[in-house]
């Protein structure tokens, strides 16, 4: 229509805004190029998912009426219409004829199309009339509504003129009233056919017009003015939708319920999970009957053949509850917010803490070492009794000390209780699947494999005390008192790391060594704490035995914890067999080891050995710990050798960051490297000093041989053995005033034992313990959240199986998002919550479906033995089958049911109806006790009947040529609603 | 230590981001790695460097097309009695070059068992880069290039002779591993989801209902 070579010509007669209107209509039209658009093929059926799982686009533009300003807007769905090609309009200019006559128009035979009646999602357009592709106008300014007659009436033929004028094919809704009320007129106009689109919308439902009779008379006396033209063939389909929102005919106890009870007994580290309210909104079905001829079936107010057993399409579909309540989110998401919470333990705990805690309060483990002796004043004395409340609280000495066995005592039960509830309960439904045991074993190896990858998280080992003291807190925090509770267990818990300090203990349950970079800050903690431990007392000892074992030995406890003997019955008195166990007195010897490559720090007592071999050394070598290989000494010829040293200092992470901080304050200055050498020297400094000692008359270069081999070049010899050439120092060992001949000048020769000790562990250890004294509530819990982190995860790997498909992958990159962010400096536990959230949410869901559909049939009694298997067996196949159900069902908005009524899967949906309407029915009448209802009882009235009737037929005349009309009705509870588009011939009338 | 968050401030979009990078040298003692890093961030070279006690600390910024990618580097002491502490240094390391001196075919063998350490306890997507220094002493080679290539490609290391010298390969063997680390943890946060929300909200328009 735009032919460049024409001059630009403003028409000044499309004066009036209603001619400019449809002026603008058209050039949107021109613009989309919509005037040549033709379908690309017959829909794809809609299981397939053409209409309802297609991807469908949209572009909008805005245009005015006067200063009426309006969006129109096509929807379409992608790939299924196309614009003609110029050789196919070529073509069908030819055969145009002929076309008219042949075919109808693509949206003409979308009305009629059988596939798409029912698509799962899609615009309330493509619902109602089944259309592909649409233009639809609605008002863009703000509650401006198109609500007049005569308005709709003038938009209706703008419309018409403009698709009409450009030769577009698609049809044209204008959105009538408030969008939420749905209702849209529009037309379509191609090859001299008008199809024009209305809708009625009434609250109530006309009697007898929701019924399929009553439907088809009021189609037909649309269509020919009588109802009595019973030969019009009319095509019907047909769906019903039934509805369960309302679980309450569960046993309650069906639903899992964690309620806090007082005097339950505390469930250390066995995190509560699932929801705590039912997940699943609505449960619906839709039956459907999608291709009928009107003939077949009768529904009318008196007799309906339509009842949900007939249906041959079954569809179910799910709402759940957005958000629900979890209580592992709960769990998790309380104690979260203690992470803002910058107050200190003083203020939270105030006036508590003002009396003197230190003494006494740490206490407890001494009384539990007392067997049998439990006073209960220690926590009564601290909290004035009134504060005392009905909950519990940890003023309860009973709960205190339950607490503080919990995390100090390791009990050997605890790992063999929680792997063997870390077993994977499929209840009911692997009972009946015996066969699918190498399956169950699968899953088992699974969720091992989860927990092995767990078990790489920077947290701390399973069941360790810091484990445990994670668990202990956040339960404490939960059920005794919020942060009160956790402030007061904590410094509980804080005090009694210092009477183990104190009192040389070494804290069990945790690896020995130096602080393990790899797992969490508290864990280095502890570590580092055992270190100061061990340290001090292999000092003492030592200095004990310096005093002719004038002190007993007893008060040092061994190195490494060691179990204590499993009870052979372990519920008499759990305390009372540890408690004798717990602290192992070390053999005097055992300490005394000559430590080669340990972590503790050397501990320069000699063997009976090497005192014999210092015989013949000059006496004033002191601290050695073996010969160095053959190596002599350079100026005095004398057996070189390896001193005894210190260790370095052991070091926790926050320790190695802040001497990592130190050094990077340094690295502006231009000396940096000498002064951050001179920081780091005094190992080194230390290992002069030894080597010193134990090597009388040496030289700097003689230390290097054995420090620092590849800074010594040894001597050349010739073939009779002189020495050609001496050996010598590296260049950049004899640069003068270097760091290591400066530090090698000032070193004296000193044994470990009198040097300054590289390692001060009463320093570090009073550090610690300082520091967590002193922490504020947010700082403690980010502490303990590695842990809870990681139980939190361990509890939902254990039900991986029972979630959604996607949860193996979900999870395996949730542990691997977790692993990346407890690595960070601040972890982002919120999102980690809410992801494990996201996963709670998927396996209450599948758990709740299950329990809803695998509602165990009633055996039905006195039936014989092969009956009875037979049953088994049939059930073990609808076990499968609605197993694929439950999945299926998270994952697709709408799930087909193969074989409806009669399948495995329809059998237990209609069970799952029926035992609803016998409760219903149970309410009223007592009398139903009978197995079986009628089925015609079995489901509820539907909440919803759709119709769709669709013929033929030529209007307006009977000249005319036929074409395609269609009604779509919908019955509710409180709507009613008719969407019909009827066409009418406007060549022949 | 130092387990910073990657991406580091001002994650923005489309602006240049900034990762920061913790990298560490490891290797026998005299093979050149304070050498190597010297070069790298200062542009000098000191023939007689005075050898490194404890670990010295540096950063060096380089730009890779629209990233900045700052390298927090520790040089480690390479004597043995400081191997103990060597752990503290890689442990959270996002990238290592493991240096050794081609004139010495030992430090080539510590170099490797280096590397097994590393891939036994490093984090997991460590980037190895193994550089054989003193390239400049071409005469007095004793490991051919082939070979560490070899072993080089056999462990999935980055590899390049260099020389803190001369400035040979210097720059590449950072620029190579600033490549290679990972720099787009933006699109990883994604990820997986689970069905969960998605079927959520297919709810709202299905059904003939409400």
């Amino acid at each position: 229509s735009q032919d460049p070579s024409l001059p630009e010509f403003k028409d000044f007669t499309t004066a009036t805004e209603w001619e400019k209107f449809i002026a603008s209509l058209e050039q949107l039209i021109e613009e989309w190029r919509l005037p040549n658009i033709v379908s690309t093929g017959p829909l794809a059926n809609v299981s397939t998912g053409a209409l309802g799982g297609g991807e469908w686009k949209s572009r909008s533009e805005t245009v005015s009426f006067a200063s009426f300003r309006m969006m129109v807007t096509r929807h379409y769905l992608e790939g299924s219409t196309k614009e003609r090609s110029e050789e196919d309009q070529a073509k069908e200019a030819l055969e145009e004829t002929e076309e008219y006559q042949e075919s109808l128009p693509f949206a003409m035979d979308d009305l009629l199309s059988f596939t798409n009646d029912f698509p799962a999602k899609a615009h309330f357009l493509v619902r109602w009339y089944g259309i592909r592709d649409f233009l639809l106008i609605t008002p863009d300014m703000g509650d401006d509504t198109i609500s007049t007659v005569d308005r709709q009436k003038m938009l209706l033929g703008s419309v018409c003129t403009a698709l009409r004028n450009t030769n577009c094919q698609l049809p044209f809704f204008i959105q009538m009233h408030h969008p939420q009320e749905k209702i849209a007129c529009g037309v379509m106009c191609a090859q001299g056919f008008h199809c024009y689109f209305n809708m009625v919308k009434l609250v109530h439902t006309p009697k007898g017009y929701d019924t399929l009779n009553g439907l088809l008379t009021l189609f037909k006396n649309k269509l020919c003015n009588s109802s009595f033209y019973t030969h019009l063939p009319v095509d019907v389909s047909i769906r019903f939708t039934y509805m369960l929102d309302d679980w309450s005919f569960f046993d309650l106890n069906s639903i899992p319920s964690h309620s806090l009870d007082v005097d339950q007994v505390i469930k250390f580290g066995d995190l509560p999970m699932g929801a705590g309210v039912e997940p699943i909104s609505e449960f619906r079905l839709m039956v459907s009957w999608p291709h009928l001829a009107e003939d077949v079936v009768n529904d009318s107010i008196a007799h309906s053949d339509l009842v949900p057993a007939n249906a041959p399409e079954w569809c179910v579909t799910i709402k759940y509850v957005s958000g629900p309540y979890c209580y592992l989110e709960n769990y998790l998401g309380e104690f979260e917010t203690v992470l803002s919470k910058n107050e200190s333990l003083d203020l939270v705990l105030g006036s508590m803490l003002s009396d003197d805690i230190d003494p006494e309060l740490a206490n407890v483990m001494d009384r539990l070492a007392e067997p049998k002796v439990r006073v209960p004043d220690l926590a009564a004395s601290i909290m004035p009794s009134d504060t005392r409340e009905k909950r519990r609280r940890l003023t309860d000495d009973e709960i205190l000390i339950k607490f503080m066995n919990y995390i100090f005592i390791p009990s050997i039960d605890q790992e063999t209780v929680l792997s063997s509830s870390g077993h994977i309960d499929f209840g009911d439904i692997s009972t009946a699947l015996g066969s699918q045991s190498a399956e169950k074993l699968e899953e088992a190896d699974e969720v091992e494999k989860f927990k092995e990858k767990l078990r790489a998280l920077k947290t701390s080992s399973k069941n360790s005390i810091v484990w445990r003291l994670s668990l202990a807190l956040i339960e404490a925090y939960h059920t005794c008192g919020g942060i009160e509770g956790l402030a007061l267990l904590w410094v509980k818990v804080v005090g009694e790391l210092r009477h183990h300090f104190e009192r040389g203990y070494i804290i069990s349950s945790i690896e020995p060594g130096a602080p393990n970079l790899g797992m969490c800050l508290l864990h280095q903690k502890i570590q580092m704490l055992n270190c100061c431990i061990e340290t001090r007392n292999a000092r003492e000892l030592r200095e004990s035995r310096k005093q002719k074992k004038k002190v007993p030995i007893d008060r040092m406890a061994n190195c490494h914890f060691k179990m204590p003997p499993q009870s052979e019955n372990p519920t008499e008195g759990e305390n009372s067999s540890s408690d004798e166990d717990f602290f192992e007195c070390s053999d005097s010897t055992s300490t005394s080891e000559p430590v080669g490559d340990d972590k503790s720090e050397g501990t320069p007592i000699q063997s009976p050995d090497d005192f014999k071999t210092l015989d013949d050394a000059p006496l004033s070598a002191e601290g050695r710990s073996k010969p160095f290989g053959a190596l002599k000494l350079l100026s005095t010829d004398e057996q070189m050798w390896v001193p005894v040293c210190q260790q370095p200092s052991p070091m926790t992470e926050d320790m190695l960051q802040e001497q990592a901080d130190a050094i990077l304050k340094l690295a502006s200055d231009p000396e940096c490297s000498k002064m951050t050498a001179r920081l780091q020297s005094a190992s080194l400094f230390s290992d002069m000093e030894s080597f010193k000692a134990a090597n009388p008359g040496c030289q700097l270069a003689d230390f290097v041989r054995w420090f620092s081999p590849r800074d010594w070049t040894e001597p050349i010899r010739d073939e009779k053995g002189e020495i050609v050439k001496a050996g010598e120092l590296s260049q950049r060992m004899t640069i003068p005033g270097n760091m290591w001949q400066d530090l090698w000048e000032q070193a004296r020769p000193a044994p470990t034992t009198r040097q300054k000790r590289l390692f001060d562990d009463t320093k570090e250890g009073e550090k610690i313990l300082h520091e967590l004294i002193t922490m504020s509530l947010s700082d403690i819990a980010n502490l303990l959240f590695p842990c809870i982190i990681q139980c939190g995860l361990e509890k939902i790997c254990e039900s991986v199986h029972k979630g959604p498909r996607d949860m193996i992958p979900f999870m395996e990159h949730l542990i691997e998002k977790t692993k990346q962010e407890l690595r960070m400096r601040r972890p982002n536990y919120k999102d980690l919550i809410r992801r494990m959230y996201e996963a709670e949410i998927g396996i209450a869901r599948a758990e709740s479906l299950r329990q809803k559909l695998f509602r165990k049939e009633e055996p039905e009694e006195t039936e014989s033995s092969l009956k009875r298997y037979l049953a088994m067996k049939a059930q073990e196949s609808s076990t499968v089958s609605v197993e694929e159900l439950v999945l299926d069902l998270l994952d697709k908005p709408e799930v087909e049911i193969r074989g409806g009524a009669k399948s495995a899967v329809g059998r237990a949906i209609t069970k799952l109806f029926e035992n609803a309407q016998k409760a219903k029915l149970e309410d009223t009448t007592l009398s139903t006790k009978s197995r079986r209802l009628p089925a015609s009882q079995q489901f509820p009235t539907p909440i919803g009947k759709e119709f769709i009737l669709r013929t033929k037929y030529p209007r307006p005349s009977n000249n005319s040529r036929t074409g395609a009309h269609r009604i779509y009705a919908v019955i509710t509870g409180n709507e009613f609603r008719l969407a019909g588009a009827f066409t009418e011939d406007m060549l022949f009338y | 230590m130092s387990n910073r968050a990657q991406g580091g401030p001002g994650n923005g979009a489309t602006a240049g981001k900034i990762c920061q990078f913790k990298l560490v040298l490891l290797g026998e003692s005299a093979v050149g790695k304070s050498s190597l890093v010297l070069r790298f961030v200062k542009g000098q070279f000191h023939e007689y460097q005075e050898s490194t006690i404890g670990a010295a600390f540096l950063t060096q910024t380089v730009c890779l097309d629209d990233t900045t990618v700052k390298f927090e580097i520790w040089d480690t002491a390479g004597q043995e009695r400081y191997h103990s502490l060597a752990p503290m240094y890689y442990r959270g390391a996002q990238a290592a070059i493991v240096v050794y001196d081609l004139t010495n075919p030992d430090t080539f063998s510590r170099a490797k068992t280096w590397v097994k350490e590393l891939q036994r306890q490093a984090s997991p997507n460590i980037v190895i880069a193994l550089a054989g220094n003193k390239a400049d002493l071409a005469s007095k080679r004793a490991v051919e290039t082939a070979e560490a290539q070899a072993y080089a490609d056999e462990n999935q290391l980055l590899f390049m002779e260099t020389s803190a010298k001369t400035a040979t390969n210097v720059n590449d063997i950072f620029l190579a591993i600033a490549k290679k680390l990972p720099k787009n943890d933006a699109a990883n946060q994604q990820g997986q989801r689970l069905n969960v929300a998605q079927s959520a909200e297919s709810n709202q328009s299905g059904g003939c209902c409400k």
